[in-house]
Order: structure tokens, then C-alpha cells, then sequence
């Protein structure tokens, strides 16, 4: 087989699974929101005009046609599929802008906070970890274990405030709202990276000390290297493939579960854009925003799937096993045991 | 200065449990002269293993060395600051780990593997190690040490990476080499050739080697001197000839008296044996065949034949082995004969019924006649029932008597295979491996089966606890005139147990026949070298 071959073999599956779970959520989503009671139109224009206002019938079919929102419910999903299938995801009832616009509009924020948050919350936890695990001491290994925890336990608004107000009230270095100049980005992101590194870190620590119990982190000892070597070189590969699978939920977390630390540091964000919409009924927008956010959770899923081959050898695409010798032809030679593995291994395989 | 290398006094270990201490190693003495082969033997819990990795002083994470003194050429090990300690380690000292399957760091190849240890203690540059790393590969009998180099650990069979690991450990031209059961996890023949691998490089470059196992048969071919532990303690040392072959302390005559490699002749029962039409096979099975579909990541599912045209009979009241590797489909035939798994052709005959494609609760009424004892007897019991109710289940499952006659019958057969009765009540996890087994035996016995598949039943447990088993298996039989279909890997227990022996490779029978024959006069080729193989018998 050819190696654009194999690599299609492997790739291929994983984007169609990733089709799957888009076009799953749209139609999901699609339903839920014709289900949900009351007219969206009508709520739009409550929100625009106040809560008293009498609407023409033929003014109110003319802004349904218009919202896609006419016709039958099948004609309705097709189409909005279709559209959504030219990147155009509809107006927005409540404030007429197209819902890429707006989207458009508050993605480049939240990508760096929730990207700064990430790599804020991982490169810590990485850096806590390799220090719990070459702390001379038990005690301070146990403590450093303990920490993280907090950070889940500790809601994002009262650490966004806190932070707030050391850093912006106290000592003045960094802004406390508005999402303007580039150093506003730094108090959200790290207000967000407490909750996203103690998930991460969670994961990490339990794949370290399973990987530390292990027989080869015995072997690299007994070879005699120090320990941030056996950490370097043994455990850290090793502990990596469960914690990227949490890097890839963390990614899907962090795409939709900005709401709060927006709000706090009355930043512009997809969070906020979500709880407005819903707030409005605004449905256009409500099923824009849950189609990017699955698309960013599967398009992290999907680059976390073809991680996994990188990162792990016995994942790669295997050549073909070695044909078993004829059995009756044996000798012991010193490559007997060779004809074992060929024998094994195939078993262990169709136990899968 | 003596000629000694190694030099245990009193040396003790600990482990913490929550807040009790356990005392492993209770105060030991060991030496291990220049270049002498030392074997340190003894049984599961023995505290061996603890005292191998106390010498490097690498213990698990609740242990801790208490007291004794190490010496090793000249100098307290146990004293030494822990960097001095790590020179020392695969730079003079050499460990040959247990399990080759996951010593080796599975996501670095094996030569980058060898290098690290080359470059730390030799200061090789690295391209100098890189070449020293494929020369050793090939002194330890790897083919095309080369291309073995850039491979990763799962791209190698078992008996290759523990070739690997020993090469490892003589790289940096260690003067001790501590090999702890350096072959349980192997297949006998190719244990053999990784046993010869160690001695050929012990003798060439004059390394001491301390090896540390279960197995009296490795110990008696291989060592010099013998150290047998118990509890912690040394019972018996001495050279290995006075100490295996003239057993004078009472445990270690035990150990010998009941090692299978050692000393093996078909055990006969204590009671005279129930009258078996020993003429009608209770189970016949005809050209077996069953393949297996592999499918690998980004390759074609490719088929893979495990058991390819394989014909037995087991005769009422007889016990027929099922010998072979790993990998060679007894256990997928011995599946079959069970019908836990369907042949894709060939047929199953129970008592002349043909049972291969029996389905639903024709099949479930089968499980009266046929039950399976597994290897494993810490994974085939449900912790949460009691022994009682795990031997009571078949018989509650068939709606056979009323809860008080199960628990009467549970209890009669908690005697059948001599355990107390006040064991009724009690979980597994409170007993023992071999108690656990008799358990499952018991729970296979309830519906008085005609046939017993018995998958491995004695290789998790330690010798002298092997040979009670295999006796109490030979008892029931005579008793109650059930067939017996024994899968084992080990010559050892057929010759105890087998009257008829198949020998399968490669999903194929290489040979069949009587016991006695094919043990004395085997005509195969791949019989012979497999009886060859066997620990213990180049002492004989």
C-alpha cells in the first residue's frame, strides 16, 4: 500500500465522523428551537419595540420569509441547510446584522482568551507536575498534588474579581474591562486557565503516576538516570496520550463556557453574544453560535484523534505481520522466539 | 578485600500499608562472589523481589530499607549519597527486569533506549553509542541488530526485548547483574535460549550474577550457589548441588519434592478410581478450525487461521493435555470444546451428541456437562459474593433444590476439594491463590459435570501449592470419573497429570499420543526441543 494510501485509510473515517457530529448538532438544534414555545419573530420585535406592539399579519409574514422562518418544517431545515452549506448562517431578528457578521465580530477575543487560558492552564500544570514529581520531600509532593483542585472549586467569578482587584485596583498593571487594548486579554485568560489547568492538571498527574509505577520507569532508573531525566524522557511521552484526549474536551469547553468571565470583565465575546441571543429568542444567532462551537469541539476532537499516532508508535499504521513459518519446518535457531511474535501478536489483535 | 563482589548483612525491609508496616525482608545474609552465578529462590511473598530492588535501592514508593549493610566491591551502598548511588546503578550494577513486555519504554526506540544508559555511564558521544547500541544487539542474538535499533518495543516479540533489557544491562560492562525471574513471562523454549544468552555473557566477560526466581529448575541448571527465602527469612544456602539435589532443611526438600521440572511422575490417586468405560470418549472433536479477522490501524483486516484442522478425544475418566506456546490455539481448540466460542467448521461431539451448533438454552443446558476452569483465580471469582454463593451459583442458575440443599451441597463440595467449611462465608479476597482455585474448582464441580476444560488452572500458583491442586484434581477424578481436557504450557505438569498428551503449534497438532510415549520416546522434532527446554532437567 502507498503512503498517501495508508494515511487516507486512517484520516478518512475521522472526517467523516467529524461531518457526522456537525451536521448532528445542527439538526438537533434545528428542532429544539422550533419546539421551544412563542413566535421568535414576535420576540424580536418585542425586543426592538417594546412589549405593547401591534404587528400587521402581513408585515409579520414578510419578516418570517425573510428569517427563513416560513413554510413547513422540512422546508425550513433544507433551506437553512442548504445556506449553511454557502456559509451563510441567516439575520439576526433582533438587530439585523447577518449572524457571521456578528459572530465574525466577537471570535478573534474570545480565540485569545480562551487560547491564552489554555496554554496559561497546561504549561502550569505540566511545570507543577514535573515539580511534584522531583520534589525531594513527600510533604511538598503531596502539597503541590493538592493545589489544583482549588481551582475547580473556586468559581471563575470570585477568582476574576479577586484578580481584579490586585491587579487592576491595587497595583494598576493591567485593565479591568473592555476587550480594547492588548493587555486587557491577560486577567480573563488567566481567570479562565485556574478551572481549564486543574481539569488538565487532574488528568495529567494520575497518567504521571501511573506511568512513574510502571515497569520501564523501573528500568530507567535502574539504568541509573537522575530524575529529571527518567521525567524528560520516560514518563512525560508516556503520560501525555490520556491528557491530550482532556485537551481536546478542554478545547470544546473553552469554545462555549466563556459567558461568565465575559461578563465579569465586560469584554465583547461568544459567551456573551449566546446569553444575549437566548435572552432576545433571537433563534438565528442561538444556532449560529452552537454550529461554530461544534465545529471548533470536533475540529479539536478530530486534531486530537490524529494526535494520537504521533505521540504514540504503537498507533501508527503497522506493516503487514510476517507470515508464520511453515510448521513443519522447525529449528531452533536464536531467532525462534521471532516466530512468536508473529503468532502473538495477531491474537491480541482480534481480541480488539 | 575479599572475593566477593556482594555483600548482604542483615538486611531488612519495609512496606507501609495505610498505618500497619509490613516486614518483607526480616534480616538477611547473601553473597555473591566475583563472576559466581547465585540463584535466590523462593515462592510468591518470599520477599525476593523486595530484596532485589533493595540492592539498587529502588524500592516501590511505601517501601524502605530499615537496616543491614550492602556491600558491593568495598563499599556501603546503603550509605551512599544518591547520586554516587546512580553511577553505580547500570553503570556497575546491571538489573535484568521481570516482565520484558513492559520494561521497555514504548514510545522510544529500542536503540535510543540502549544509548541513554552508554552515554551516562560510559560518556560515549552520541554516534559512538549509537554504534555500540546495534553491536550490543547483535551480541545478544538479534538479526539484523541494525533495523532492531530504530524499531519501537511493540514491534518485537517477548523473548527479543528481554534479549534487549539483558543487553542493556551488561552494556556498560556492569561487575553484578541482578536478574529478577528474568523468564516467567516467557515460553519454555525460549526461556531456555535467553538463560543461555545470560550465562554465555556472565562467563565471557566475568560478571556476577545474582538471579532471583520461583523456578527451582532454572536455579538448579543454572547456579553455582542457592539461597532459598521464606517469610522474609533465608532458610537454607549453600552450593547448588548440596543444597537442590541433597536436600537437607524440611522446606526446601518440600520445594524440591514438589517442583514439577525437577521431579515429575504421574500422580495417582488416594482412592482406588470409579469403573469408566474407558473405551467411550466423552468429548471428540474433528478438524477444528477457527480464524480470527486482524485489523490494524490503516492496514487491510487481514486473516489470521488459530486453530487450523485439529482432532482430540477425551476419554471418560482420563485426562488428555493440551501442550503448547503461546500462540499456538490451545486455548482457542480448548474455547471451542467448550463451545464458548463457535468453530467456523468441524465438529463437537459431547458423550456422541454433536453440540457444535447448539444455540440459546439448548446451549445453556450444555454448561451441566461441560465447565471451564480458568488460569486466573483472582479474576474468575466475583469479590462480592461469598464462597458459599459463588459455589452455589451453577446449581441456582439450573433451579436445582431449594436455597438450604445449595447450601448443604455448596458445603459438601467446599469438602470435596478439602477447604474448611468455615470458609462458607468468607469473600475471595480473603483467600489464598490456591484456595481460590479450589474454589472455582468446586463451583465447577456443583452440576457434576462429565467434562472439565481446565485452561492453565495451576501456573498461578506457586510449586508446592501446584502440586496440592494437581492432586486434588487427580483425587476427583478417580472419585467421580470426570474427563479432564488440560491446557498447560509446562512439561512439568503433564508428566503429573496427563494420560494422553496433544502438542499443538501454530494452530496445527504437532503430535499426539500416550503420556508415556510421548514423554519418554517423542518422535517431533519441536516435542523434543520443547521436553529439552524444560528447567530442570539438564540436572538430571
Amino acid at each position: 500500500m502507498t503512503r498517501a494510501g495508508t494515511a487516507l485509510r486512517l484520516v478518512a473515517p475521522k472526517v467523516l465522523q467529524f461531518a457526522f457530529v456537525v451536521w448532528a448538532t445542527y439538526t438537533v438544534t434545528f428542532l429544539l428551537v422550533r419546539v421551544l414555545p412563542g413566535d421568535p419573530v414576535l420576540a424580536a420585535l418585542a425586543v426592538q419595540s417594546g412589549d405593547a406592539t401591534t404587528v400587521d399579519p402581513e408585515q409579520l409574514a414578510a419578516l418570517r420569509e425573510q428569517a427563513g422562518l416560513d413554510g413547513s418544517l422540512l422546508e425550513q431545515y433544507l433551506s437553512q441547510l442548504g445556506a449553511l452549506l454557502t456559509g451563510d448562517l441567516g439575520t439576526s431578528l433582533a438587530t439585523g446584522r447577518t449572524v457571521v457578521d456578528m459572530i465574525a465580530g466577537v471570535v478573534p477575543g474570545s480565540l485569545a482568551v480562551a487560547g491564552l487560558a489554555l496554554v496559561i492552564g497546561v504549561l502550569t500544570s505540566v511545570v507543577l507536575a514535573f515539580l511534584a514529581s522531583i520534589a525531594p520531600w513527600r510533604w511538598l509532593r503531596d502539597l503541590l498534588v493538592q493545589l489544583p483542585p482549588l481551582g475547580v472549586a473556586v468559581p471563575a467569578f470570585v477568582t476574576g474579581l479577586i484578580l481584579i482587584s490586585v491587579f487592576s485596583f491595587s497595583l494598576g498593571l493591567l485593565p479591568a474591562s473592555g476587550s480594547r487594548s492588548g493587555d486587557s486579554v491577560i486577567l480573563p485568560a488567566i481567570t479562565l486557565a485556574f478551572p481549564v489547568g486543574a481539569i488538565f492538571f487532574q488528568v495529567f498527574i494520575t497518567a504521571i503516576r501511573e506511568a512513574e509505577a510502571s515497569g520501564y520507569v523501573f528500568t530507567a532508573e535502574a539504568k541509573g538516570l537522575g530524575r529529571a531525566a527518567v521525567f524528560g524522557r520516560h514518563v512525560l511521552r508516556n503520560a501525555l496520550l490520556p491528557s491530550v484526549t482532556s485537551i481536546g474536551l478542554l478545547i470544546g469547553y473553552l469554545a462555549g463556557g466563556t459567558a461568565v468571565v465575559e461578563t465579569v470583565f465586560s469584554r465583547e465575546g461568544i459567551g456573551r453574544l449566546v446569553v444575549s441571543a437566548v435572552l432576545a429568542r433571537d433563534v438565528s444567532v442561538i444556532q449560529g453560535v452552537i454550529i461554530v462551537v461544534a465545529v471548533v469541539y470536533a475540529l479539536a476532537a478530530l486534531l486530537v484523534d490524529l494526535s494520537y499516532p504521533l505521540i504514540d508508535p504503537r498507533l501508527r499504521p503497522g506493516k503487514a505481520a510476517p507470515k508464520p513459518a511453515a510448521a513443519s519446518t522447525f529449528s531452533i535457531v536464536p531467532e525462534a522466539d521471532a516466530l512468536t511474535s508473529a503468532t502473538t501478536d495477531p491474537k491480541n489483535g482480534a481480541a480488539k | 578485600m575479599n572475593d566477593n563482589i556482594l555483600e548482604v548483612s542483615d538486611l531488612q525491609v519495609r512496606y507501609r500499608v495505610g498505618r500497619r508496616r509490613i516486614e518483607a525482608v526480616r534480616g538477611i545474609d547473601l553473597a555473591v562472589p566475583r563472576g559466581g552465578i547465585v540463584a535466590l529462590v523462593g515462592e510468591s511473598g518470599s520477599g525476593k523481589s523486595s530484596v532485589s530492588q533493595a540492592l539498587i535501592r529502588r524500592l516501590a514508593g511505601n517501601g524502605e530499607i530499615a537496616a543491614g549493610r550492602v556491600v558491593f566491591d568495598g563499599q556501603d551502598l546503603l550509605k551512599l549519597p544518591m547520586k554516587r548511588m546512580r553511577a553505580i546503578r547500570g553503570g556497575s550494577i546491571g538489573f535484568v527486569p521481570q516482565d520484558p513486555n513492559s520494561s521497555l519504554n514504548p514510545t522510544l526506540r529500542i536503540g535510543e533506549q540502549l544509548v541513554e544508559g552508554l552515554r551516562l555511564h560510559l560518556k560515549l558521544g552520541r554516534e559512538e553509542a549509537t554504534e555500540r547500541a546495534v553491536r550490543i544487539l547483535g551480541d545478544v542474538g538479534l538479526s539484523h541488530p541494525e533495523a532492531r535499533a530504530r524499531q519501537y518495543p511493540h514491534e518485537l516479540s517477548g523473548g527479543m526485548k528481554q534479549r534487549v533489557l539483558i543487553g542493556m544491562a551488561w552494556s556498560c560492562e556492569p561487575q553484578l547483574v541482578i536478574a529478577d525471574e528474568p523468564t516467567s513471562a516467557l515460553d519454555v523454549t525460549v526461556q531456555r535460549l535467553v538463560l543461555d544468552q545470560m550465562q554465555q555473557l556472565a562467563a565471557d566477560r566475568g560478571t556476577a550474577v545474582l538471579m532471583v526466581t520461583h523456578d527451582l529448575g532454572v536455579a538448579a541448571d543454572r547456579a553455582e550457589q542457592v539461597v532459598v527465602m521464606r517469610h522474609g527469612q533465608v532458610v537454607d544456602a549453600g552450593p547448588t548441588a548440596a543444597v537442590l539435589h541433597a536436600p537437607t532443611h524440611e522446606y526446601t526438600r518440600d520445594l524440591v519434592a514438589a517442583a514439577p521440572g525437577l521431579n515429575s511422575v504421574r500422580l495417582t490417586a488416594s482412592a482406588a478410581p470409579v469403573a469408566t468405560e474407558a473405551s467411550h470418549p466423552i468429548l471428540e472433536i474433528r478438524e477444528l478450525r477457527k480464524t480470527f479477522t486482524l485489523r490494524r490501524p490503516g492496514a487491510a483486516p487481514e486473516p489470521f487461521t488459530a486453530v487450523d484442522g485439529v482432532s482430540l478425544a477425551v476419554p471418560a475418566g482420563r485426562t488428555v493435555a493440551l501442550v503448547g506456546e503461546s500462540g499456538s490455539g490451545k486455548t482457542t481448540t480448548a474455547r471451542m470444546a467448550a463451545r464458548i466460542e463457535t468453530p467456523d467448521s468441524g465438529s463437537v461431539l459431547l458423550d456422541g451428541q454433536d453440540v457444535t451448533t447448539l444455540r440459546g438454552e439448548a446451549l445453556r443446558q450444555l454448561r451441566r456437562d461441560v465447565q471451564v476452569v480458568y488460569q486466573n483465580p483472582f479474576g474468575s471469582l466475583d469479590p462480592r459474593m461469598s464462597v458459599a454463593q459463588i459455589i452455589a451459583e451453577p446449581l441456582r442458575a439450573f433451579g436445582l433444590g431449594g436455597r438450604r440443599e445449595q447450601l448443604t451441597e455448596a458445603k459438601r463440595l467446599l469438602d470435596a476439594v478439602q477447604l474448611a467449611e468455615g470458609l462458607a462465608d468468607r469473600r475471595p479476597a480473603e483467600l489464598s491463590g490456591g484456595q481460590r482455585q479450589r474454589v472455582a474448582i468446586a463451583r465447577a464441580l456443583a452440576l457434576s459435570p462429565k467434562l472439565l476444560v481446565l485452561d492453565e488452572p495451576v501456573s498461578a500458583l506457586d510449586v508446592s501449592v501446584q502440586q496440592q491442586v494437581l492432586q486434588l484434581l487427580v483425587d476427583l477424578q478417580a472419585e467421580r470419573g470426570v474427563g479432564y481436557l488440560f491446557i498447560t504450557h509446562d512439561f512439568g505438569v503433564v508428566r503429573q497429570i496427563a494420560d494422553e498428551v496433544v502438542v499443538m503449534r501454530q494452530g496445527r497438532v504437532v503430535e499426539q499420543g500416550p503420556a508415556e510415549r510421548l514423554l519418554s520416546a517423542p518422535e517431533h522434532e519441536y516435542t523434543r526441543a520443547l521436553l529439552e527446554a524444560v528447567p530442570g532437567t539438564a540436572a538430571r
